[in-house]
């Protein structure tokens, strides 16, 4: 069996590294270096893709030609990522973002393939030997769209991905693995070129357990290079050296002061203030500005802001207060700034540890777990989560969970499914992820059709059964109970499909919204009208003789509207009966707060 | 149904040391995990066993349904100690939901600012409201513990007042979320 090598694939920046002797070692390229610029240039055909830091160099001479940052449109449909990336995007709408470059249309992870596979060139040349097989990282809070869309790059490189794993989670391997011996919680704060995660894991005796993932993958140091570049632009264009239509047309003028911005940013980490200087940028007269660390500290506060959000649902999804955990560990390359770090201080209550290498750490918790795969690291395991609720829709447009956010995974959940009415041959199924109770503000994973034998209503079941592998992603298993027939489901995943079968798909999930799932949606209301009766009556019979008589009368009228609704069968009716005693009982609930807060 | 008291090898019992079973659920998994060779399948369902058994509503829910003891219907409404927390929770999300409401209708600072009076305001009550829940919540592990005493001296059979338990611990759980939610919306 061949080696397996463990890979970050970065928005900025990938690198590779394999076990040794027991230790992770990161693999350096026939230049010597180990991080990999997430660069690709296209030449004119028939001379092939130049990957890393010559395509990095290239940039500046071709910028409509070479891709950077492809990782933030990586399983993305077109219209949900604004990323800019370098070449033009192309697409149609609902399907897959593709770029177009070097003459042809290429999906993110054909691209992201070819950073893989100078990787494992690389590797190959460390090792002297062929590599086959590899541990990839992602961020976190990819959803399974993003991962399968990782896989597939794996694959196109030429790699069995032997696991999907989560870049925080791999990074807290890299702290924790020479602290085997001790018993601790701990939170790992990545903010990388194009995202962030946060996710908070209990060390012990070899077991790392994640507790709960948070994150954004759309914020990371881009954003503030987009910000310095502004500041730039904006500077260009007082002092009368470019205006709107020259920066719109001028790739070559956009590609300098991309790197201009990016130079500056990097070295405000160090010192208070830098020179930005663009010589000759109108052929006769160059740009020259100052700016400070408190400018750039200013943009990056209002481009971070919402870090501090993500830090504190995760602690309360954990359960944790930040003096429970033992250490706060900064990687990815954005951690270097003060301002980030002065806000780790300030939301965590504590100085972050900044013992690993922002750039290294990701690659090296890879590489270790490929020697746990491969069996060169032992008594070490990860449990990770899943980060985002898994569900499918139900009436009324909702989503109904079925895994949780920060499930351990692998895990897997079964839900039954009969017909609405005999004879029924279909039901479609819309799964979906993400945190929102409306399925439209969830994304998309896709759709499949559920087949019943012809039965009398309510006869046919079929029992699915899903599940979520170790890497992250979906599978899912249908069951006719009747016949005792199995089937893995293929979902038609919006990402996949054709432009026509998304259309349809649209119009199908608006027609049919679901018929079958207006008993269950009808039993909900029912519950939750009965919690609801109970509280108003708790509340008359406490505040009640306080209430106006024509207000104590609506209640009471709209209480019998509420009873006569649940005994009905209908939960549009019974939902809006609820709305409206809700309503009524403003009054009333203003009263028994005022008597729960006591005089004051 | 799957016995998970049997599948994580502990006495079938109301009360339970979740830190000596966090500790018996993670070094089963360190076995059973597919990185170790272990089955996923397996797995999920150690998975599964350690999160019904280590929350006190869903261990007291699936032992009922191991022994058979009927659930406590749902029409009987709230707990009678528990009837004044329900009230102030349902008057506090009201108005708290109506304070998001104002606050994400805020535009500027300013706006924002005339609402930083309200949050203090409602960031301590929920506080307070969340101390009530935990005193709730201790006296439920009190009794919890009791069930427990009388469940071993009867050799399993001693379930009076079990049902009734399991209901109040579930709808304490809801709300301790519900809480914990209001005041992570107030936080940021």
């Amino acid at each position: 069996m061949s080696a397996i090598v463990g890979i970050d694939l970065g928005t900025t920046n990938s690198l590779v590294g394999c076990m040794e002797a027991g230790f992770p070692i990161l693999c350096a390229d026939a230049d010597g270096e180990r991080l990999t610029p997430s660069v690709v240039h296209f030449p004119a055909s028939p001379a092939s893709p130049v990957v890393g830091r010559a395509a990095q160099r290239l940039r500046a001479l071709a910028p409509e030609a070479t891709v950077f940052s492809v990782k933030r449109l990586i399983g993305r449909r077109v219209g949900e990522e604004e990323a800019e990336v370098g070449c033009a995007l192309a697409g149609r709408p609902g399907g897959p973002v593709k770029l177009a470059v070097g003459g042809r249309e290429w999906l993110p992870e054909e691209v992201s393939a070819l950073v893989l596979g100078k990787l494992k060139a690389d590797a190959e040349r460390a090792l002297g030997c062929e590599v086959s097989r590899a541990v990839i990282t992602v961020p976190a809070y990819f959803n399974d769209a993003q991962r399968q869309a990782t896989l597939r790059a794996g694959e196109l490189a030429g790699l069995k991905v032997e696991r999907i794993l989560n870049e925080p989670t791999a990074a807290a391997l890299a702290y924790g693995v020479d602290r085997l011996g001790e018993r601790a919680k701990i939170a790992v704060f990545d903010l990388g070129g194009g995202t962030f995660d946060l996710s908070v894991l209990e060390l012990s005796a070899g077991v790392f357990q994640v507790l709960s993932t948070q994150g954004n993958t759309r914020l990371g140091g881009d954003d503030l290079d987009r910000r310095v570049e502004q500041w730039i632009v904006e500077g260009l264009k007082a002092d009368g050296l470019a205006d709107d239509a020259r920066w719109a047309g001028d790739g070559e003028l956009r590609a300098r002061v991309r790197e201009r911005a990016v130079e500056a940013k990097h070295r405000l980490s160090a010192v208070e203030e830098v020179g930005v200087e663009l010589p000759f940028v109108d052929g006769t007269r160059s740009f020259s500005r100052v700016l400070s660390r408190a400018e750039l500290e200013a943009m990056a506060a209002r481009v971070f802001e919402p870090v501090r959000e993500h830090c504190l649902r995760a602690l309360s999804d954990a359960r944790l207060r930040p003096d429970e955990l033992g250490a706060v560990i900064l990687v990815g390359g954005m951690t270097r700034m003060p301002l980030v770090r002065r806000m780790v201080a300030e939301i965590f209550g504590r100085e972050a540890d900044t013992s690993q290498n922002p750039d290294e750490a990701v690659a090296l918790g890879a590489t270790l777990q490929a020697g746990i795969l491969s069996g060169s690291v032992r008594n070490v395991v990860l449990l990770d989560v899943t980060p985002l609720s898994l569900g499918i829709e139900t009436f009324g447009g909702l989503m109904n969970v079925i895994i949780p956010r920060n499930s351990t995974i692998p895990t897997k959940a079964g839900e039954m499914f009969t017909n609405a009415v005999a004879g029924q041959r279909l039901m479609r199924i819309h799964v979906l992820q993400g945190e929102r109770e409306m399925v439209r503000d969830n994304w998309s994973l896709g759709q499949f059709d559920l087949e019943f034998e012809p039965s009398p209503k309510a006869q046919a079941r079929v029992g699915v059964q899903f599940e979520i592998d170790a890497n992250g992603i979906l599978h899912v298993l249908a069951r006719d109970t009747k016949t005792g027939r199995e089937q893995r489901v293929q979902m038609a995943s919006a990402v996949d499909v054709s432009d026509e079968a998304v259309e349809k798909m649209l119009e199908d999930s608006l027609e049919h919204a679901f018929e079958d799932m207006n008993e269950r949606a009808f039993t909900e209301a029912q519950m939750k009208s009965r919690d609801l009766l109970a509280a108003v009556r708790l509340g008359l019979e406490k505040a009640g003789a306080l209430l106006r008589e024509d207000e104590g009368e609506r209640i009471a009228q709209l209480m019998r509207a509420v009873e006569e609704s649940a005994g009905a069968g209908a939960s549009g009716p019974l939902k809006k009966a609820m709305a409206a005693l809700d309503d009524a009982t403003q009054p009333l609930a203003a009263l028994l707060v005022e008597q729960a807060m006591g005089p004051r | 149904m799957p016995d998970y008291f049997a599948l994580l090898g502990v006495d079938r019992r109301p009360w339970m040391d979740v830190a000596a079973l966090r500790e018996r659920f993670q070094q089963g998994a360190a076995r059973l995990h597919p990185d170790a060779g272990g089955d996923a399948g397996r797995f999920a369902e150690w998975n599964e066993a350690w999160r019904v058994l280590s929350a006190p509503a869903l261990r007291l829910r699936h032992l009922m349904e191991l022994e058979g003891v009927a659930a406590a219907s749902m029409g009987s409404g709230v707990p009678a100690g528990l009837a004044d927390g329900f009230l102030q929770m349902a008057g506090l999300s009201r108005e708290h939901a109506g304070y998001l409401e104002r606050r994400g209708a805020a535009t500027g600072a300013m706006a924002r600012a005339l609402l930083a009076e309200e949050a203090a305001g409602l960031r301590a009550r929920w506080a307070a409201l969340g101390g009530v829940l935990e005193r709730a919540a201790a006296a439920a592990g009190e009794r919890l513990r009791g069930i427990d005493a009388r469940w071993a001296e009867a050799g399993g059979g001693g379930w009076d007042g079990l049902s009734a338990l399991q209901r109040e611990l579930a709808l304490l759980d809801r709300w301790e979320e519900q809480v914990r939610g209001a005041r992570l919306e107030l936080s940021f």
